[in-house]
């Protein structure tokens, strides 16, 4: 244990981000791809409508990359970028494929007019900034692993405090709602058990994720908490994917995880003093 | 669009599943030449199982996409003062696409109408209509 914390650098903790988030991004690029129909001039997403009420200026250079007929050799670049940064392990491939990474991930979201998958491309699009610039300018690396760091900490953190201030929350309510309620697409097994439990059984539950939640900031005490945080968080991502079908979100928060690693090595000296 | 919209995903949002106290469905009906109207009937995603969509869940999050589309249309509703201005509004033809493609693969043609409901999260019960689309031709 001890070794492996000692060989845990600022380096290592790039590059096991950017091999993470390359493979984030095939998954996000595979799973466009085997939708691509509804990209197409018949289908929900077509350029025209996406693009009716954006500038002249913006609208016609976009369609040459972005239109209904060039996007999915658009998104076959996004899966070539994304293969070239995870197995690409000299600084210059590094470095080009990072840039296609970021812009094409960035074009993507413009053409779903924001984002598809709300936070998993929130978190991607945050990753892939980061590693750009400390690629762009090296000596911004701890910058770039702390912004990584607190995104992913923020992510746990204020959507455990948004969620207790709600009482709905505090008295496990929401859980039953969300899991039973709400336009997620929750196994219908599961929603059942969810409808049959008393409300003592889904308010341990509600405080649970409250508690997790809300403390997760305590993952910065020391790597060995922060190994235990994050285990749980994966756990708790891995249950919202089978659960709430947003199994891009634990790839994409994955990727955050060696950044939060070395957050909590940094800390723990800056602890010990 | 906006610069805006093009810097969304770089402007996070970290509020997951703080209130739910209503959601929105969205329905639609063919219509037909006579004037009985069909009963709606509600688009909804199909829950799958449980470990297929761990790795690769292209359909879920087709669902996924389509219900973020709804929702913003109705966010949009609240914040416009015409209904003008929705019915030519992106967000007004993006959910009509998503009826015009769900007909399709179910082989259903012709003019149709949607709408969509506002349901207390509760009682699970439609409160009321946030929008009902006029005839749309195929």
């Amino acid at each position: 244990m001890n070794s492996f914390l000692t060989s845990w650098d600022q380096s290592v903790a790039l590059f096991w981000t950017q091999k993470l988030v390359a493979i984030a991004l095939l998954q996000q690029t595979l799973e466009y791809w085997s939708l691509r129909r509804y990209f197409s001039e018949d289908g929900i997403w077509t350029w025209k409508t996406v693009s009716d009420d954006w500038s002249p200026l913006i609208r016609y250079p976009l369609s040459a990359v972005l239109g209904d007929r060039t996007f999915p050799f658009f998104l076959l670049l996004q899966f070539c970028s994304a293969l070239a940064l995870l197995v690409s392990v000299d600084f210059a491939s590094v470095h080009f494929a990072l840039m296609l990474c970021f812009a094409t991930t960035l074009l993507i979201a413009a053409r779903f007019r924001g984002t598809f998958n709300g936070g998993s491309d929130y978190m991607t699009s945050a990753l892939l900034a980061a590693l750009t610039l400390c690629s762009i300018a090296p000596r911004c690396a701890k910058l770039a692993l702390t912004y990584i760091a607190v995104q992913s900490l923020l992510s746990y953190t204020v959507a455990g405090w948004s969620k207790l201030k709600f009482r709905g929350w505090r008295n496990g309510e929401q859980l039953r709602v969300i899991l039973t309620a709400s336009n997620y697409p929750v196994p219908k097994g599961l929603a059942n058990m969810v409808e049959r439990q008393s409300a003592t059984r889904l308010t341990i539950l509600s405080v649970i994720v409250l508690v997790f939640e809300c403390s997760f900031p305590l993952a910065l005490y020391g790597p060995r908490t922060c190994l235990a945080f994050l285990a749980a968080a994966l756990s708790f991502q891995i249950a919202f994917a089978v659960v709430f079908g947003l199994n891009r979100f634990w790839l994409a928060w994955l990727a955050s995880y060696p950044a939060l690693f070395y957050g909590s090595l940094y800390f723990s000296l800056w602890f010990s003093f | 669009m906006s610069f805006r919209s093009l810097l969304r995903p770089l402007i996070p949002s970290w509020r997951f599943f703080d209130r739910v106290e209503q959601t929105t469905r969205l329905h639609f009906r063919l219509v037909s030449s006579s004037n009985s109207k069909p009963e709606w009937q509600t688009l909804r995603p199909p829950p799958a199982g449980y470990a297929s969509r761990l790795f690769f869940n292209p359909r879920g999050n087709l669902a996924l996409g389509c219900q973020s589309l709804v929702d913003r249309l109705v966010e949009d509703i609240n914040q416009s003062e015409k209904s003008s201005d929705i019915t030519s509004s992106a967000s007004y033809r993006l959910v009509e696409n998503i009826v015009r493609v769900n007909l399709r693969e179910q082989g259903l043609l012709g003019p149709f109408q949607f709408k969509i409901s506002v349901v207390d999260a509760k009682t699970k019960r439609e409160i009321a209509d946030s929008l009902v689309s006029s005839e749309i031709s195929a």
